[in-house]
Protein backbone atom coordinates (compact mmCIF):
# COMPACT_ATOMS: atom_id res chain seq x y z
CA UNK A 1 0.00 0.00 0.00
CA UNK A 2 1.38 3.39 -0.97
CA UNK A 3 1.03 6.05 1.69
CA UNK A 4 0.78 9.61 0.43
CA UNK A 5 1.87 12.21 2.95
CA UNK A 6 -0.49 15.11 3.43
CA UNK A 7 0.70 18.65 2.92
CA UNK A 8 0.69 19.07 6.68
CA UNK A 9 3.06 16.16 7.16
CA UNK A 10 5.31 17.38 4.37
CA UNK A 11 5.24 20.94 5.69
CA UNK A 12 6.15 19.78 9.19
CA UNK A 13 9.01 17.74 7.79
CA UNK A 14 10.20 20.60 5.60
CA UNK A 15 10.11 22.98 8.55
CA UNK A 16 12.35 20.53 10.34
CA UNK A 17 14.91 20.74 7.58
CA UNK A 18 13.79 17.88 5.37
CA UNK A 19 14.50 19.43 2.00
CA UNK A 20 13.11 16.47 0.10
CA UNK A 21 9.75 17.01 1.79
CA UNK A 22 9.85 20.57 0.52
CA UNK A 23 10.68 19.22 -2.91
CA UNK A 24 7.56 17.07 -2.75
CA UNK A 25 5.47 20.10 -1.89
CA UNK A 26 6.95 21.78 -4.94
CA UNK A 27 6.09 18.75 -7.09
CA UNK A 28 2.56 18.84 -5.80
CA UNK A 29 1.74 22.51 -6.21
CA UNK A 30 4.17 24.07 -8.69
CA UNK A 31 1.75 23.62 -11.58
CA UNK A 32 -1.13 25.40 -9.83
CA UNK A 33 1.14 28.21 -8.66
CA UNK A 34 2.67 28.53 -12.13
CA UNK A 35 -0.72 28.84 -13.82
CA UNK A 36 -1.99 31.29 -11.19
CA UNK A 37 1.09 33.42 -11.86
CA UNK A 38 0.56 33.19 -15.59
CA UNK A 39 -2.97 34.47 -15.30
CA UNK A 40 -1.68 37.32 -13.15
CA UNK A 41 1.29 38.29 -15.31
CA UNK A 42 0.09 37.21 -18.75
CA UNK A 43 3.59 35.93 -19.34
CA UNK A 44 4.66 32.32 -19.18
CA UNK A 45 8.29 33.29 -18.75
CA UNK A 46 7.55 35.64 -15.86
CA UNK A 47 5.40 32.93 -14.33
CA UNK A 48 8.33 30.52 -14.58
CA UNK A 49 10.69 32.91 -12.84
CA UNK A 50 8.24 33.77 -10.12
CA UNK A 51 7.19 30.20 -9.34
CA UNK A 52 10.48 29.45 -7.63
CA UNK A 53 10.31 32.80 -5.83
CA UNK A 54 6.91 31.88 -4.43
CA UNK A 55 8.27 28.66 -2.99
CA UNK A 56 11.26 30.47 -1.55
CA UNK A 57 8.87 32.91 0.10
CA UNK A 58 6.87 29.97 1.41
CA UNK A 59 9.95 28.35 2.86
CA UNK A 60 11.09 31.49 4.59
CA UNK A 61 7.62 32.12 5.98
CA UNK A 62 7.01 28.50 6.93
CA UNK A 63 6.32 29.43 10.53
CA UNK A 64 3.33 31.46 9.36
CA UNK A 65 1.75 28.91 7.08
CA UNK A 66 -1.99 28.37 7.33
CA UNK A 67 -3.16 25.09 5.86
CA UNK A 68 -6.69 24.70 4.63
CA UNK A 69 -7.94 21.17 5.34
CA UNK A 70 -4.36 19.96 5.04
CA UNK A 71 -3.81 21.71 1.72
CA UNK A 72 -1.03 24.24 1.36
CA UNK A 73 -2.28 25.49 -2.00
CA UNK A 74 -4.44 28.40 -0.78
CA UNK A 75 -1.59 29.72 1.31
CA UNK A 76 0.83 29.27 -1.60
CA UNK A 77 -1.50 31.33 -3.78
CA UNK A 78 -1.48 34.02 -1.11
CA UNK A 79 2.31 33.92 -1.33
CA UNK A 80 2.02 34.10 -5.11
CA UNK A 81 -0.15 37.19 -4.87
CA UNK A 82 2.42 38.88 -2.67
CA UNK A 83 5.25 37.78 -4.93
CA UNK A 84 3.64 39.27 -8.03
CA UNK A 85 3.11 42.54 -6.19
CA UNK A 86 6.78 42.63 -5.29
CA UNK A 87 8.07 41.05 -8.44
CA UNK A 88 11.54 42.48 -8.76
CA UNK A 89 12.29 42.07 -5.08
CA UNK A 90 11.18 38.46 -5.21
CA UNK A 91 13.45 37.71 -8.15
CA UNK A 92 16.35 39.43 -6.45
CA UNK A 93 15.80 37.50 -3.24
CA UNK A 94 15.75 34.23 -5.11
CA UNK A 95 18.92 35.18 -6.90
CA UNK A 96 20.61 35.93 -3.61
CA UNK A 97 19.45 32.68 -2.07
CA UNK A 98 20.97 30.83 -5.01
CA UNK A 99 24.21 32.72 -4.64
CA UNK A 100 24.33 32.00 -0.92
CA UNK A 101 23.80 28.32 -1.60
CA UNK A 102 26.56 28.47 -4.25
CA UNK A 103 24.07 27.50 -6.89
CA UNK A 104 24.34 30.16 -9.53
CA UNK A 105 23.44 27.88 -12.37
CA UNK A 106 24.65 28.30 -15.89
CA UNK A 107 21.33 27.73 -17.53
CA UNK A 108 19.70 29.47 -20.42
CA UNK A 109 16.03 29.42 -21.12
CA UNK A 110 15.44 27.46 -24.29
CA UNK A 111 11.81 26.68 -24.71
CA UNK A 112 11.22 28.31 -28.06
CA UNK A 113 8.79 25.67 -29.26
CA UNK A 114 6.69 25.92 -26.17
CA UNK A 115 6.69 29.69 -26.31
CA UNK A 116 5.49 29.68 -29.91
CA UNK A 117 2.77 27.23 -28.99
CA UNK A 118 1.55 29.50 -26.26
CA UNK A 119 1.26 32.73 -28.16
CA UNK A 120 -2.34 32.01 -28.93
CA UNK A 121 -3.15 31.29 -25.30
CA UNK A 122 -1.45 34.54 -24.36
CA UNK A 123 -3.83 36.37 -26.67
CA UNK A 124 -6.83 34.60 -25.16
CA UNK A 125 -5.72 35.45 -21.66
CA UNK A 126 -5.27 39.09 -22.61
CA UNK A 127 -8.91 39.20 -23.61
CA UNK A 128 -10.01 37.63 -20.35
CA UNK A 129 -7.78 39.97 -18.35
CA UNK A 130 -9.17 42.97 -20.17
CA UNK A 131 -12.63 41.89 -19.13
CA UNK A 132 -11.50 41.36 -15.55
CA UNK A 133 -10.07 44.85 -15.37
CA UNK A 134 -13.59 46.15 -15.37
CA UNK A 135 -14.12 44.66 -11.92
CA UNK A 136 -12.94 46.27 -8.68
CA UNK A 137 -9.68 44.79 -7.43
CA UNK A 138 -11.17 42.80 -4.55
CA UNK A 139 -13.70 41.23 -6.87
CA UNK A 140 -10.99 40.47 -9.42
CA UNK A 141 -9.02 38.62 -6.77
CA UNK A 142 -11.97 36.47 -5.81
CA UNK A 143 -12.71 35.60 -9.43
CA UNK A 144 -9.08 34.73 -10.02
CA UNK A 145 -9.11 32.30 -7.13
CA UNK A 146 -12.59 30.80 -7.32
CA UNK A 147 -13.19 30.85 -11.06
CA UNK A 148 -9.75 30.76 -12.62
CA UNK A 149 -7.84 28.74 -10.05
CA UNK A 150 -10.76 26.60 -8.95
CA UNK A 151 -10.48 27.13 -5.21
CA UNK A 152 -13.61 26.72 -3.16
CA UNK A 153 -14.74 29.59 -0.97
CA UNK A 154 -13.11 28.32 2.20
CA UNK A 155 -9.77 27.91 0.45
CA UNK A 156 -10.12 31.36 -1.09
CA UNK A 157 -10.68 32.77 2.39
CA UNK A 158 -7.31 31.33 3.41
CA UNK A 159 -5.66 32.58 0.24
CA UNK A 160 -6.93 36.10 0.80
CA UNK A 161 -6.68 35.99 4.58
CA UNK A 162 -10.25 37.22 4.97
CA UNK A 163 -13.30 35.68 6.68
CA UNK A 164 -15.40 33.20 4.72
CA UNK A 165 -18.34 35.58 4.81
CA UNK A 166 -16.27 38.20 3.04
CA UNK A 167 -15.43 35.77 0.29
CA UNK A 168 -19.08 34.91 -0.15
CA UNK A 169 -20.15 38.53 -0.38
CA UNK A 170 -17.31 39.53 -2.72
CA UNK A 171 -18.00 36.60 -5.01
CA UNK A 172 -21.67 37.42 -5.06
CA UNK A 173 -20.94 41.06 -5.93
CA UNK A 174 -18.42 40.00 -8.55
CA UNK A 175 -20.93 37.72 -10.25
CA UNK A 176 -23.53 40.46 -10.19
CA UNK A 177 -21.07 42.88 -11.76
CA UNK A 178 -20.05 40.35 -14.39
CA UNK A 179 -23.68 39.89 -15.38
CA UNK A 180 -24.22 43.63 -15.51
CA UNK A 181 -21.13 44.01 -17.70
CA UNK A 182 -22.27 41.24 -20.02
CA UNK A 183 -19.29 39.07 -19.18
CA UNK A 184 -19.73 35.32 -19.08
CA UNK A 185 -18.10 33.41 -16.26
CA UNK A 186 -17.23 30.38 -18.38
CA UNK A 187 -13.88 29.11 -17.32
CA UNK A 188 -11.69 26.17 -16.60
CA UNK A 189 -12.10 24.53 -13.21
CA UNK A 190 -9.55 21.78 -13.29
CA UNK A 191 -7.02 23.03 -10.78
CA UNK A 192 -6.25 20.88 -7.79
CA UNK A 193 -7.62 22.03 -4.45
CA UNK A 194 -6.48 19.20 -2.22
CA UNK A 195 -3.20 17.36 -1.88
CA UNK B 1 -20.20 38.18 -25.49
CA UNK B 2 -16.93 38.50 -23.58
CA UNK B 3 -16.11 35.63 -21.30
CA UNK B 4 -13.54 34.92 -18.62
CA UNK B 5 -12.46 31.59 -19.99
CA UNK B 6 -8.72 31.29 -19.63
CA UNK B 7 -6.35 29.05 -21.53
CA UNK B 8 -5.90 25.53 -20.19
CA UNK B 9 -3.30 25.00 -17.52
CA UNK B 10 0.21 24.11 -18.58
CA UNK B 11 2.94 22.28 -16.78
CA UNK B 12 6.19 24.04 -16.14
CA UNK B 13 8.67 23.04 -18.83
CA UNK B 14 10.42 19.93 -17.58
CA UNK B 15 13.94 21.44 -17.51
CA UNK B 16 12.65 24.46 -15.59
CA UNK B 17 10.77 22.30 -13.11
CA UNK B 18 13.74 20.04 -12.50
CA UNK B 19 16.09 22.98 -12.10
CA UNK B 20 13.83 24.89 -9.75
CA UNK B 21 13.23 21.80 -7.63
CA UNK B 22 16.95 21.15 -7.31
CA UNK B 23 17.59 24.80 -6.49
CA UNK B 24 14.89 24.95 -3.85
CA UNK B 25 16.05 21.75 -2.21
CA UNK B 26 19.59 23.12 -2.10
CA UNK B 27 18.40 26.44 -0.68
CA UNK B 28 16.45 24.67 2.05
CA UNK B 29 19.51 22.62 2.89
CA UNK B 30 21.70 25.69 2.90
CA UNK B 31 19.42 27.93 4.92
CA UNK B 32 18.66 25.24 7.43
CA UNK B 33 22.37 24.89 7.95
CA UNK B 34 22.65 21.22 7.14
CA UNK B 35 24.08 20.13 3.83
CA UNK B 36 21.86 17.72 1.96
CA UNK B 37 19.79 16.73 4.95
CA UNK B 38 17.41 14.05 3.84
CA UNK B 39 15.71 12.94 6.99
CA UNK B 40 13.48 14.72 9.41
CA UNK B 41 15.14 16.11 12.49
CA UNK B 42 13.69 15.54 15.94
CA UNK B 43 10.56 17.55 16.50
CA UNK B 44 12.01 19.57 19.35
CA UNK B 45 14.89 20.77 17.22
CA UNK B 46 12.52 21.57 14.40
CA UNK B 47 10.30 23.64 16.65
CA UNK B 48 13.29 25.57 17.94
CA UNK B 49 14.38 26.35 14.41
CA UNK B 50 10.94 27.50 13.40
CA UNK B 51 10.97 29.87 16.35
CA UNK B 52 14.24 31.29 15.11
CA UNK B 53 12.99 31.61 11.56
CA UNK B 54 9.89 33.38 12.76
CA UNK B 55 12.03 36.37 13.56
CA UNK B 56 13.10 36.77 9.96
CA UNK B 57 10.49 38.47 7.87
CA UNK B 58 10.12 37.98 4.18
CA UNK B 59 11.71 40.79 2.26
CA UNK B 60 13.88 42.07 5.04
CA UNK B 61 16.94 39.91 5.18
CA UNK B 62 19.24 39.69 8.14
CA UNK B 63 22.81 40.81 8.18
CA UNK B 64 25.72 38.52 8.05
CA UNK B 65 28.51 38.73 10.56
CA UNK B 66 28.39 38.85 14.30
CA UNK B 67 28.42 42.50 15.16
CA UNK B 68 27.33 43.46 18.58
CA UNK B 69 25.56 46.61 19.52
CA UNK B 70 28.14 48.87 21.07
CA UNK B 71 27.91 50.87 24.23
CA UNK B 72 26.23 54.17 23.70
CA UNK B 73 23.39 53.01 21.53
CA UNK B 74 19.81 53.69 22.32
CA UNK B 75 16.74 51.74 21.35
CA UNK B 76 14.59 53.36 18.75
CA UNK B 77 11.12 52.74 17.48
CA UNK B 78 10.66 49.40 15.86
CA UNK B 79 13.02 47.62 18.21
CA UNK B 80 16.14 48.60 16.34
CA UNK B 81 19.14 50.05 18.03
CA UNK B 82 20.76 53.02 16.43
CA UNK B 83 23.86 54.84 17.42
CA UNK B 84 23.08 58.04 19.27
CA UNK B 85 24.76 61.38 19.09
CA UNK B 86 26.43 61.03 15.73
CA UNK B 87 23.69 61.40 13.20
CA UNK B 88 24.51 64.77 11.72
CA UNK B 89 28.20 64.91 10.91
CA UNK B 90 29.10 62.14 8.49
CA UNK B 91 32.15 62.33 6.33
CA UNK B 92 31.42 63.67 2.84
CA UNK B 93 31.09 60.99 0.21
CA UNK B 94 34.34 60.60 -1.69
CA UNK B 95 33.67 58.91 -4.98
CA UNK B 96 35.27 58.64 -8.36
CA UNK B 97 33.82 58.05 -11.76
CA UNK B 98 34.93 54.80 -13.34
CA UNK B 99 36.94 54.98 -16.53
CA UNK B 100 35.51 53.74 -19.79
CA UNK B 101 37.50 50.54 -19.53
CA UNK B 102 36.49 49.99 -15.91
CA UNK B 103 32.87 50.65 -16.80
CA UNK B 104 32.96 48.17 -19.66
CA UNK B 105 34.47 45.50 -17.44
CA UNK B 106 31.95 46.21 -14.69
CA UNK B 107 29.10 46.04 -17.17
CA UNK B 108 30.32 42.70 -18.50
CA UNK B 109 30.53 41.40 -14.96
CA UNK B 110 26.93 42.48 -14.36
CA UNK B 111 25.72 40.99 -17.63
CA UNK B 112 27.38 37.73 -16.67
CA UNK B 113 25.73 37.88 -13.25
CA UNK B 114 22.30 38.22 -14.82
CA UNK B 115 22.74 35.96 -17.80
CA UNK B 116 20.02 33.54 -16.70
CA UNK B 117 17.45 36.24 -16.06
CA UNK B 118 14.43 36.47 -18.27
CA UNK B 119 15.23 40.07 -19.12
CA UNK B 120 18.55 40.71 -20.80
CA UNK B 121 20.18 44.00 -19.92
CA UNK B 122 22.67 43.92 -22.77
CA UNK B 123 20.72 46.60 -24.62
CA UNK B 124 20.58 48.95 -21.65
CA UNK B 125 22.70 52.07 -21.90
CA UNK B 126 25.03 52.80 -19.01
CA UNK B 127 24.31 56.27 -17.66
CA UNK B 128 26.50 56.22 -14.59
CA UNK B 129 29.30 54.11 -13.12
CA UNK B 130 31.24 55.13 -10.05
CA UNK B 131 32.66 53.88 -6.79
CA UNK B 132 33.41 55.06 -3.30
CA UNK B 133 37.10 55.69 -2.85
CA UNK B 134 37.09 53.99 0.52
CA UNK B 135 34.64 51.90 2.47
CA UNK B 136 34.77 50.67 6.03
CA UNK B 137 34.81 46.98 5.12
CA UNK B 138 35.46 44.99 1.91
CA UNK B 139 32.06 43.33 2.19
CA UNK B 140 30.24 46.60 1.73
CA UNK B 141 28.97 47.62 -1.67
CA UNK B 142 31.48 49.96 -3.22
CA UNK B 143 30.69 50.38 -6.92
CA UNK B 144 27.49 50.95 -8.84
CA UNK B 145 26.52 50.81 -12.46
CA UNK B 146 23.26 52.45 -13.52
CA UNK B 147 21.83 51.62 -16.91
CA UNK B 148 18.64 52.65 -18.59
CA UNK B 149 16.47 51.69 -21.49
CA UNK B 150 13.51 53.99 -21.95
CA UNK B 151 11.82 54.20 -18.58
CA UNK B 152 13.35 50.94 -17.37
CA UNK B 153 16.30 51.07 -15.02
CA UNK B 154 18.87 48.49 -14.09
CA UNK B 155 21.27 49.03 -11.21
CA UNK B 156 24.11 46.63 -10.53
CA UNK B 157 26.36 46.89 -7.50
CA UNK B 158 29.73 45.43 -6.61
CA UNK B 159 31.32 44.82 -3.23
CA UNK B 160 34.75 46.01 -2.24
CA UNK B 161 36.09 42.50 -2.79
CA UNK B 162 35.20 42.78 -6.48
CA UNK B 163 32.23 40.42 -6.47
CA UNK B 164 28.80 41.46 -7.69
CA UNK B 165 26.69 42.28 -4.66
CA UNK B 166 23.40 42.26 -6.50
CA UNK B 167 21.28 43.98 -9.04
CA UNK B 168 17.82 45.39 -9.26
CA UNK B 169 15.71 46.36 -12.21
CA UNK B 170 12.38 48.01 -12.48
CA UNK B 171 10.26 49.88 -14.92
CA UNK B 172 7.10 49.54 -16.95
CA UNK B 173 8.54 46.90 -19.25
CA UNK B 174 10.18 44.89 -16.50
CA UNK B 175 7.57 44.84 -13.78
CA UNK B 176 4.26 45.57 -15.50
CA UNK B 177 2.36 43.73 -12.79
CA UNK B 178 4.00 45.55 -9.89
CA UNK B 179 1.83 48.60 -9.50
CA UNK B 180 3.85 49.82 -6.53
CA UNK B 181 6.97 50.07 -8.69
CA UNK B 182 6.59 53.75 -9.62
CA UNK B 183 5.98 54.73 -6.01
CA UNK B 184 8.14 54.81 -2.92
CA UNK B 185 7.28 53.30 0.45
CA UNK B 186 9.11 56.10 2.23
CA UNK B 187 10.71 59.46 1.40
CA UNK B 188 13.94 57.50 1.10
CA UNK B 189 13.23 54.05 -0.26
CA UNK B 190 15.67 51.14 -0.19
CA UNK B 191 15.86 49.09 -3.37
CA UNK B 192 18.82 46.83 -3.61
CA UNK B 193 22.38 46.71 -2.41
CA UNK B 194 23.03 50.15 -0.97
CA UNK B 195 20.73 51.68 -3.51
CA UNK B 196 17.36 53.31 -3.48
CA UNK B 197 15.26 56.23 -4.55
CA UNK B 198 14.11 59.39 -2.87
CA UNK B 199 11.42 62.00 -3.25
CA UNK B 200 12.29 65.41 -4.77
CA UNK B 201 12.29 67.31 -1.46
CA UNK B 202 15.11 65.18 -0.08
CA UNK B 203 18.53 66.74 -0.58
CA UNK B 204 20.69 64.54 1.60
CA UNK B 205 20.67 60.87 2.60
CA UNK B 206 22.79 59.04 5.13
CA UNK B 207 23.03 55.37 6.02
CA UNK B 208 24.32 54.05 9.29
CA UNK B 209 25.09 50.60 10.58
CA UNK B 210 24.86 50.29 14.31
CA UNK B 211 28.28 50.79 15.75
CA UNK B 212 29.52 52.70 12.72
CA UNK B 213 29.48 56.37 11.88
CA UNK B 214 26.80 57.49 9.44
CA UNK B 215 27.92 57.55 5.83
CA UNK B 216 26.87 60.15 3.33
CA UNK B 217 25.06 58.73 0.31
CA UNK B 218 25.57 59.92 -3.23
CA UNK B 219 22.39 61.37 -4.70
CA UNK B 220 21.92 61.38 -8.44
CA UNK B 221 18.86 61.50 -10.69
CA UNK B 222 16.49 60.39 -7.97
CA UNK B 223 18.69 57.52 -6.83
CA UNK B 224 20.86 57.28 -3.74
CA UNK B 225 23.90 55.08 -3.36
CA UNK B 226 25.83 54.20 -0.21
CA UNK B 227 28.09 51.39 0.98
CA UNK B 228 25.93 48.80 2.66
CA UNK B 229 26.32 45.17 3.40
CA UNK B 230 25.21 42.38 1.15
CA UNK B 231 22.41 40.68 2.93
CA UNK B 232 22.01 37.04 3.78
CA UNK B 233 20.09 34.96 6.24
CA UNK B 234 22.64 33.82 8.78
CA UNK B 235 21.33 31.58 11.48
CA UNK B 236 23.53 30.71 14.44
CA UNK B 237 24.95 27.28 13.82
CA UNK B 238 24.00 26.04 17.25
CA UNK B 239 20.53 27.50 17.46
CA UNK B 240 19.50 30.57 19.34
CA UNK B 241 18.24 33.86 18.07
CA UNK B 242 19.26 35.46 14.78
CA UNK B 243 22.34 37.62 15.02
CA UNK B 244 20.49 40.73 13.94
CA UNK B 245 16.81 40.89 14.84
CA UNK B 246 14.40 41.46 12.04
CA UNK B 247 13.28 45.07 11.87
CA UNK B 248 10.08 44.37 9.92
CA UNK B 249 10.90 47.23 7.58
CA UNK B 250 10.52 47.28 3.81
CA UNK B 251 13.76 47.94 2.01
CA UNK B 252 15.85 48.58 5.13
CA UNK B 253 18.27 45.85 6.07
CA UNK B 254 18.23 44.92 9.77
CA UNK B 255 20.87 46.79 11.71
CA UNK B 256 20.85 49.71 9.29
CA UNK B 257 19.25 53.11 9.58
CA UNK B 258 18.49 55.31 6.58
CA UNK B 259 17.87 58.99 7.07
CA UNK B 260 16.70 61.71 4.72
CA UNK B 261 17.14 65.46 5.10
CA UNK B 262 15.35 68.35 3.45
CA UNK B 263 17.05 71.34 1.87
CA UNK B 264 17.09 73.27 5.14
CA UNK B 265 19.02 70.46 6.78
CA UNK B 266 16.04 69.25 8.74
CA UNK B 267 15.79 65.51 9.34
CA UNK B 268 12.54 64.48 7.68
CA UNK B 269 12.90 60.72 7.54
CA UNK B 270 14.48 58.23 9.91
CA UNK B 271 13.85 54.58 9.06
CA UNK B 272 14.25 53.58 12.70
CA UNK B 273 11.39 55.84 13.68
CA UNK B 274 9.00 55.91 10.75
CA UNK B 275 10.29 53.34 8.29
CA UNK B 276 7.78 51.46 6.14
CA UNK B 277 6.66 48.37 7.97
CA UNK B 278 5.84 45.00 6.47
CA UNK B 279 2.68 44.71 8.56
CA UNK B 280 1.04 47.72 6.93
CA UNK B 281 -0.85 48.14 3.71
CA UNK B 282 -0.03 50.85 1.17
CA UNK B 283 -2.13 52.91 -1.21
CA UNK B 284 -1.10 54.95 -4.21
CA UNK B 285 -0.24 58.63 -3.55
CA UNK B 286 -3.70 59.73 -4.63
CA UNK B 287 -5.27 57.35 -2.13
CA UNK B 288 -7.54 55.86 -4.73
CA UNK B 289 -6.25 52.30 -4.70
CA UNK B 290 -4.62 49.87 -2.32
CA UNK B 291 -1.45 48.62 -3.99
CA UNK B 292 0.22 46.54 -1.28
CA UNK B 293 -1.95 44.59 1.12
CA UNK B 294 0.60 42.68 3.20
CA UNK B 295 -1.27 41.05 6.09
CA UNK B 296 -3.88 43.75 6.59
CA UNK B 297 -7.29 42.13 6.65
CA UNK B 298 -9.50 44.94 5.43
CA UNK B 299 -7.30 47.42 3.60
CA UNK B 300 -8.80 50.57 2.16
CA UNK B 301 -7.02 53.47 0.47
CA UNK B 302 -8.02 55.72 3.33
CA UNK B 303 -6.64 53.52 6.09
CA UNK B 304 -3.47 52.33 4.36
CA UNK B 305 -0.20 54.19 4.35
CA UNK B 306 0.14 56.54 1.42
CA UNK B 307 3.05 55.84 -0.90
CA UNK B 308 5.19 58.62 -2.33
CA UNK B 309 5.73 59.88 -5.85
CA UNK B 310 9.29 59.42 -6.97
CA UNK B 311 10.12 62.27 -9.32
Amino acid sequence: MIMTATDRVLWDRASGGDSEAFGQLYDRHARAVYNFLYRRTASWSDAEDLTSAVFLHAWRRRADVVLDRDSALPWLLRAADYTVRNEWRAKLRYRRALAAAHLLADHQRDHADEVIGRLDTDHHLEQARAAMKRLPRQEREIVELCVWSGLDQQAAAVALDVPLGTVKSRLSRARKHLRELGISELSKTSVETQP
Amino acid sequence: MTDLTTPPDHDLPRPVRDRQRDELVAIVDHEFGAPRRRTAVPLLAAAATVAVIAGLAFGVPALKGSRTTPTGTAPAAGGQKVASGNTSAPQPARTRKLSAAETAAFRNQCIEFTKDYQNSFASFEVINAFEYVKTARPGLTKSWLVARKGMDYWICSRSGDGSIAGDSAFGPNISPAGKDVPYLFAPVDGRGEGTGMYIPSITRVTVQHHGDDPVEAVLKDGFWFAPMEQDSFPLPKNGGRPITPDNHLIGVMPGWTIRGYAGDGKLVYDSAKNGPRVEKCYSNPARTEVLVVNSVKHPTPATCERMFDWK
